[in-house]
C-alpha cells in the first residue's frame, strides 16, 4: 500500500485516498448489511422452529449440502455440462445471428428476403419451442444445443441488424471521401460503429441462453444444474434446489460482468468514460 | 421493437419455402414413422380447437395470468424501483442483494417455486409477477434518479410534500422509462407465464397445452399452441406500445 504512504505526505490530499477506502466499505458494507440479516434471520427462524424447517431448509444446511456436492464432485461436472451446452449453442446460434444481422444490414435483397420472417419468427419465445423440439430431435444434446442456439440467435441477429443499419450515413460519407474499399469500409467503419449494440445483443443472448438452458435441462436432461435442480424438487430436497439456485445466479452474474467489462472496453473509442 | 414496415413481396417468398418444406417432409415422413404434422391437419386441429372452445379457455387463462402477475410484479417494481431512485440510503442498502437476485435465471425459480407453492396458480403467478417487476424496479429506479434537478427544486418550491412530489414531479418526468420497463416487464411476463405453465403443468393455459400436445405426440396441437403464444405476445406488445404513445402524448407536444 505504498499509495497510501505517499497521499498521507500530500497535507490535503490525504483524506482524499481514506474516503474512498471508506466510501468502499461503506459501500460493501451496506450491500451486504441485508443478505446477512436475511440470512441470519433464516437460520434462527429455522433453529428456533418458526418455520417448517423440511419446507425452509436452514442456510446452513444449504451450506453443508453445497460443501458435500462440491466434495463429491457432482456440483462441479453439473456446472461443466451446463456450461459446456450454453458455449456450444450460444457460439452457433451466436455465429448464425451475426451473420444474418451483417448481410441483412448490409445488403437490402437479404433484408427484403428474410426480414420479414425473422421478425414474425422472433415474436415466438424461445420457451414455446421446447415441447416441439423436444418432440423433433429428441431427449438427447441436439435438442438442447438447438434450443440454446434458438435462444442466441435472436437476439444477437436483431442488434446485429439494428447495429448495422443504424451505422450513420456520414461515416459512409467519410469512407468514400477516402476511398475505402469494401473491406475497408466493413471492417473500419461498420464494425467499430455497430460493436456496441451487437455486444448489447451479446450480453441478452447468453442471459437467454442461460436461462434456456437451464430450462431444457429442467424439462428433458438426465445431467446439467437445472436437472440438479429438478431432481431436488423431486426428490423434495429444497437445500438441492436452493444450491441450484445460488449456482445459476452466480454463473449468470459471472457471464454478465464478463460481457460488462468487454462492452466497455469496445465503446471505448467514443470517448463514454 | 413493434411494428416494423415489412415489404411484402419479397418477404413472403421465404415462408412460403419454408411452409413447402414442411408440407413435403410431413408427408414423407408421414411413412418413415415420424410424426410431423401436416399444414392443413394444423388448420383443423385449430378450427378444432376453436369450435371446441378449448382454444380461447386456454388463451384466456394464460392471458389472465399474465394480466394479473404483471400488475403486481409491475406495482411492486413501481414502489421498490421509486424507492431505490430516490432514497439514497434504500438504494445502498438493497440495490447489491437486487442485482444479485436478478441474476438467477427465471426458470432457476421454478422448481423452488413448485416446492413452496406447489404446482398450483400460486407459483405460477409469483413467476410471472417477478419477471415483470424486475425490468420495471431497473427502468423505474434510473428514471427517478435522472429527473433533472431543477425538477425537484420546482417541487419544493411549491411546498410539495414527499408523496405529492413524488405523484407529480417525479413519476411524470420519467414516465419515458417507466414505460419502457413496462413494456420490458409485460414482454418477460409473458414469457414467465409459457415457461411457468410448460414446466408446472396444472389447470389451462397455451403452455400446458404445448405441453400435453407435446407428450401425446400431437405436434399439430403444439404448432397451434406456439403460433397462438407468438401472436398473442405481438399483441401484447403492440398495444402496449400504443398504450405508451397516448399517455405519452405530451412528449410529442412539447417538441
Amino acid at each position: 500500500m505504498s499509495h497510501t504512504a505517499t497521499a498521507v505526505d500530500g497535507e490535503g490530499r490525504e483524506p482524499a485516498v481514506l474516503r474512498r477506502v471508506r466510501h468502499y466499505a461503506v459501500t460493501i458494507g451496506a450491500g451486504l448489511l441485508l443478505p446477512v440479516l436475511s440470512i441470519a434471520l433464516w437460520q434462527v427462524a429455522a433453529q428456533l422452529q418458526w418455520t417448517d424447517s423440511q419446507i425452509l431448509v436452514p442456510p446452513s444446511v444449504v451450506a453443508a449440502t453445497i460443501v458435500e456436492f462440491c466434495q463429491s464432485g457432482e456440483l462441479p461436472l453439473d456446472i461443466a455440462v451446463s456450461v459446456r451446452r450454453v458455449m456450444t449453442g450460444f457460439a452457433i446460434g451466436g455465429a448464425l445471428g451475426f451473420t444474418f444481422g451483417i448481410a441483412a444490414g448490409l445488403d437490402r435483397r437479404v433484408e427484403a428476403f428474410a426480414g420479414p420472417t425473422f421478425h414474425v419468427l422472433r415474436q415466438i419465445p424461445v420457451m414455446a419451442w421446447l415441447p416441439l423440439l423436444v418432440l423433433l430431435a429428441g431427449f438427447g444434446e441436439t435438442f438442447k444445443i438447438l434450443v440454446i442456439a434458438l435462444a442466441a440467435f435472436f437476439p444477437i441477429g436483431l442488434s446485429t441488424l439494428d447495429g448495422v443499419k443504424n451505422v450513420s450515413s456520414k461515416y459512409f460519407d467519410v469512407g468514400k471521401a477516402l476511398c475505402f474499399s469494401h473491406r475497408d469500409t466493413l471492417f473500419r467503419i461498420v464494425w467499430p460503429a455497430a460493436l456496441p449494440d451487437i455486444l448489447n445483443g451479446l450480453r441478452l443472448s447468453l442471459s437467454r441462453s442461460w436461462m434456456l438452458v437451464v430450462a431444457a435441462e429442467i424439462v428433458a436432461s438426465t445431467n446439467g444444474i437445472g436437472h440438479r435442480m429438478d431432481w431436488g424438487r423431486q426428490l423434495f430436497q429444497i437445500d438441492i434446489v436452493f444450491m441450484g439456485v445460488l449456482t445459476t445466479g452466480l454463473i449468470g452474474l459471472l457471464f454478465d460482468l464478463v460481457l460488462r467489462r468487454v462492452a466497455r472496453s469496445a465503446v471505448a473509442w467514443k470517448g463514454i468514460r | 421493437m413493434g411494428a416494423r414496415r415489412l415489404s411484402l413481396p419479397r418477404g413472403i417468398v421465404l415462408p412460403v419455402i419454408l411452409l413447402a418444406v414442411w408440407e413435403i417432409a410431413a408427408h414423407a415422413a408421414k411413412s418413415g414413422g415420424v410424426l410431423i404434422a401436416p399444414i392443413e391437419q394444423v388448420v383443423g386441429s385449430a378450427v378444432a380447437m376453436a369450435v371446441s372452445g378449448t382454444l380461447w379457455t386456454d388463451t384466456g387463462f394464460t392471458v389472465a395470468r399474465v394480466t394479473v402477475g404483471f400488475i403486481g410484479g409491475a406495482a411492486g417494481g413501481l414502489l421498490f424501483g421509486s424507492l431505490i431512485g430516490t432514497s439514497r440510503i434504500a438504494d445502498r442498502l438493497t440495490s447489491p442483494s437486487f442485482h444479485a437476485v436478478r441474476q438467477v435465471p427465471l426458470t432457476g425459480w421454478i422448481p423452488l417455486a413448485a416446492l413452496l407453492f406447489g404446482i398450483g396458480e400460486g407459483a405460477k403467478l409469483s413467476l410471472i409477477a417477478l419477471a415483470a417487476f424486475y425490468p420495471v424496479a431497473l427502468n423505474t429506479a434510473e428514471g427517478l434518479a435522472g429527473v433533472p434537478h431543477g425538477y425537484r427544486e420546482l417541487g419544493r418550491a411549491l411546498n410539495f410534500g414527499g408523496f405529492t412530489a413524488w405523484w407529480r414531479i417525479l413519476l411524470p418526468a420519467a414516465a419515458p422509462q417507466i414505460f419502457t420497463g413496462l413494456k420490458h416487464g409485460l414482454a418477460f411476463a409473458w414469457i414467465a407465464a409459457i415457461a411457468a405453465e410448460l414446466m408446472l403443468t396444472s389447470g389451462s393455459g397455451l403452455g400446458t397445452t404445448i405441453e400435453s400436445g407435446a407428450s401425446l405426440a400431437r405436434l399439430d396441437i403444439v404448432m397451434v399452441g406456439i403460433c397462438l403464444i407468438g401472436a398473442c405476445g405481438y399483441i401484447m406488445a403492440v398495444g402496449a406500445e400504443r398504450i405508451e404513445a397516448r399517455v405519452l402524448r405530451w412528449r410529442e407536444e412539447g417538441r
